[in-house]
């Protein structure tokens, strides 16, 4: 454990020769809770100008609940945030964004209906007189969208018409337009594939070498050793540790950051060889993007897709799962062929198929109800009784696989989106584990969470596989693929490029990703 | 250059179903009609829609920041009833008359304003807590009777003609919905109406001050059914207490079959328009081909049904090709 009274503000005299400091961002015991919680407690540090500072913690450390104070998001209960040496006496994001200050948010904040252009200048348009430059505008973010690695898309184009993945990198244009000296990222990775995010990454560098200031949030430890000057731990809203990034360790981040040591999963893969397939597709189609995709699960396996963000595996799953209704090709579950695909057959079927979705939030997830409720949800479905619900046997249910999962909340009556992103996506879990299913299809069971969160669902999928339970598991972490994975096939624009079961290795995954 | 605008004006019909629906409709009428295509018909169908045109334009913007306001049409008897009352029994001048009646409406709106963004009552339940309030008031005020004669300004709207014999309360309707349309396009607080309704929290976070958009919106909304009010004085030469009873839900429809989407975000003036047209239009046919009165509402609705319909079926074909 390091000590609590570290010293928080780090001078770099090797680099400075001796020479001014000067301090972009300056927190002095800065608290906030929220309903008579803590979600930060006298936290204290400074960032000098022209380094990157990554923060680093668990969900609910209190990392974004700090960066939204420093954009005016959240006004703190005490403390004070001065940014260039100037203390900011209001806490708004106009204030903020004044003082210098630019965020890219976690969750994406852009409006969906409107061009890409108009996004990156709201809140602070250029204007002619009283009148929109509509012209101006969509020429200077032409520029922007260059410099992010957009340059082939139109600054007239539709925000909800861009991929996921291109709308993250709208949100950092955004940034740059704006002319922040302080840029906040707040897990500006987590949706990107590995290739968009190395490009980030470069483009963080760059914008450090022009002496801008950044601070960094992100899961994934790679990327932060790999770019920080700095960085600091922050657990459960407490202040941990503040250190150059080549002093710390990863393993010694992961002991702060959780407050114990981590235990790595230690999967046993199977050989697959020779064992029967459970699913068959066979020549799959689902518009606009999947044509004739076909692949076999084996029973018990677990079966890895790789692919960049937008090679077309969700939407292949998607298919499957019968989301998004295929418009050819067949599906063979257990030797059985299956006429009409819709979740509700694929749920109801002997061989039961499930699929945890992507978006936890909005397709998982019913927020505004309870951890209890959200779980029985699809139980209710194959349990009860002349139309009525048998409310004691969900209750056993619900019980069961809260405590199998060891969901941490209050009660199960708790609001589902009170919970950690770790705990939500325990609870999808839960909810698909109650029908006792056959094939589970996972994707991206891990975006967005923290290590200790990781750590547990690698465990339950390593134990699921062990029980019998055919996997699917879609993921953008490749070190996430190699762990567990018995088989892997990898994706590259819309179509299953190829199949790796002996050596699946993050190298030899990319290298197949990437179209030529 | 011939070529680009022929693309634009098949684009513009692709992407419309309404204009499509309208001319369809335009043209049964044509032939199953002597009287339609009569120019004091086509006059008729435009004056009779300006003052439902005129509410359409402030329940649009309403929409775009994701509100909704259910007390446009009392606000807009009453204001007709205020424009004349005051006059004929507090005695006030008859232009005082008016800017009170359009101050009356301001209030309610501000009122709708700061219910939905400070005390953060659902915009629907606030603004039917206001529409029932006004509706008390209407009654107390008139007594349930008449208000006559309209006062002369008002009357004046209608009885000046432009080219030949249009009133000049078609203009002022067109003349407004232009005006919104430019200021939702070009001015920060009109592109700020659908940052809002896009995105409330996103918009927050840029530093668009929400609440005071939506607080806009509103106040707008009220303005322009008051002096909604006062068009349709103009037009039935008196105030009526239930002139415009049930508006506020054919005005919703006009501007959702124009394009305008319940969740905030989007919407325009011009489909709004179009929205306007189509309604009275069927009206008028309904009039014309001599079924009953009665049956309006039943064909209306199942018109605004179908061309719901329509444009669920067009977004969801867009959305997957």
């Amino acid at each position: 454990m390091p000590k609590k009274n570290q010293k928080y503000v780090y001078k770099n005299e090797e680099e400075t020769n001796g020479g001014d400091i000067v301090v972009a961002l300056e927190l002095k015991d800065v608290s906030k809770s929220f309903a008579g919680i803590h979600a930060l407690k006298d936290i204290t540090f400074s960032v000098e100008a022209g380094q990157i500072c990554s923060i680093v913690g668990e969900n609910g450390a209190g990392k974004s609940t700090l960066m939204r104070v420093i954009a005016g998001a959240h006004a703190p209960d005490t403390g004070t945030v001065k940014i260039c040496g100037k203390q900011m006496t209001e806490f708004t994001p106009s204030y903020a964004q004044a003082s210098g200050v630019g965020i890219v948010y976690q969750e994406l904040s852009l409006i969906p209906e409107m061009s890409v252009y108009e996004n990156i200048y709201l809140g602070h348009p250029i204007l002619r007189g009283i009148l929109y430059d509509h012209k101006a505008m969509a020429e200077k973010c032409r520029e922007a969208l260059g410099e992010v690695g957009l340059g082939n898309i139109s600054p007239h184009s539709m925000i909800k018409d861009l991929s996921v993945a291109q709308q993250q990198l709208v949100e950092i244009a955004r940034v740059l337009v704006a002319e922040a000296s302080i840029l906040i990222m707040d897990e500006p990775t987590s949706s990107l594939s590995e290739q968009d995010s190395s490009r980030l990454l470069r483009l963080l560098t760059e914008l450090k070498d022009k002496g801008k200031t950044i601070l960094y949030i992100s899961h994934r430890l790679n990327e932060v050793q790999q770019i920080s000057d700095t960085i600091v731990v922050l657990r459960d809203g407490n202040f941990i540790e503040h250190n150059l990034a080549k002093n710390l360790k990863h393993r010694e981040i992961i002991e702060m950051m959780v407050g114990k040591a981590v235990d790595r999963v230690d999967h046993m893969k199977k050989d697959t060889t020779g064992l029967p397939a459970i699913l068959s597709v066979q020549n799959l189609c689902v518009k606009p993007r999947i044509k004739n995709a076909s692949f076999e699960l084996k029973k018990g396996e677990v079966l890895g897709f790789a692919g960049l963000v937008g090679a077309g595996r969700s939407e292949l799953m998607r298919g499957v799962f019968g989301v998004d209704k295929p418009t050819g090709g067949s599906l063979v579950l257990n030797g059985k062929k299956i006429r009409h695909i819709t979740p509700a057959a694929m749920l109801k079927n002997e061989t039961r198929l499930c699929l945890v979705p992507e978006n936890r939030k909005e397709e998982g997830l019913i927020f505004g109800k309870s951890v209890g409720e959200n779980i029985a949800i699809t139980y209710r479905n194959f349990n009860y009784k002349g139309g009525l619900i048998k409310k004691g046997l969900e209750d056993d249910v619900v019980r069961e696989y809260s405590g199998k999962l060891q969901i941490k909340c209050s009660s199960t009556d708790q609001c589902v989106e009170d919970l950690s992103g770790g705990n939500q996506q325990k609870v999808v879990l839960a909810k698909m584990l109650s029908t006792k299913p056959d094939i589970l299809i996972l994707d991206e069971p891990t975006r967005g969470i923290d290590v200790g969160a990781k750590a547990e669902i690698h465990k339950i999928i390593s134990q699921l596989s062990k029980e019998g339970v055919s996997i699917i598991l879609v993921s953008s972490e490749l070190s996430e693929l190699a762990l567990l994975c018995d088989r892997v096939l990898v994706m590259s624009d819309g179509k299953i490029v190829a199949e790796m079961d002996r050596e699946i290795t993050e190298s030899a995954m990319l290298k197949e990703a990437i179209p030529c | 250059m011939m070529s680009i605008k022929e693309n634009k004006i098949v684009k513009v019909f692709s992407n419309n179903g309404l204009l499509v629906a309208i001319i369809i409709l335009f043209v049964i009428m044509v032939v199953t009609s002597d009287v339609f295509l009569t120019p004091q018909n086509l006059i008729n169908i435009l004056s009779r829609s300006t003052s439902m045109g005129v509410i359409a334009v402030g329940m649009t913007i309403v929409l775009i920041t994701g509100g909704l306001d259910m007390s446009v049409a009392n606000v807009a008897s009453m204001a007709g009833l205020l424009s004349v009352g005051l006059t004929k029994y507090q005695g006030l001048s008859e232009e005082w008359a008016i800017i009170f009646a359009l101050l009356f409406g301001v209030g309610v709106g501000f009122a709708n304003g700061l219910l939905v963004t400070k005390v953060k009552v659902n915009s629907l339940i606030a603004t039917i807590a206001t529409m029932t309030i006004v509706e008390g008031v209407i009654w107390v005020y008139s007594n349930g009777a008449n208000i006559a004669p309209a006062p002369e300004f008002l009357e004046g709207m209608t009885s000046i003609k432009v080219f030949g014999n249009m009133p000049l309360t078609i203009f002022i309707w067109i003349g407004i919905g232009v005006l919104a349309a430019l200021m939702l396009k070009w001015t920060k607080l009109g592109r700020s109406f659908y940052a809002t309704g896009g995105n409330p929290e996103a918009s927050r976070l840029s530093g668009i001050k929400t609440d005071n958009v939506r607080l806009w919106a509103y106040v707008l909304c009220g303005l322009l059914s008051a002096f909604a009010g006062m068009l349709l004085v103009s037009r039935l030469d008196a105030a009526i207490p239930t002139a415009a009873a049930g508006m506020e839900l054919t005005v919703i429809a006009a501007a959702v079959v124009g394009g305008t989407s319940l969740s905030g975000g989007t919407g325009n003036m011009f489909g709004t328009f179009l929205g306007v047209i189509l309604i009275a239009m069927i009206s008028n046919s309904i009039n014309l081909w001599g079924v009953p009165a009665a049956y309006d509402n039943v064909v209306t609705g199942s018109v605004i049904g179908a061309a719901a319909l329509i444009d669920a079926l067009r977004t969801r074909k867009k959305r997957i090709g």
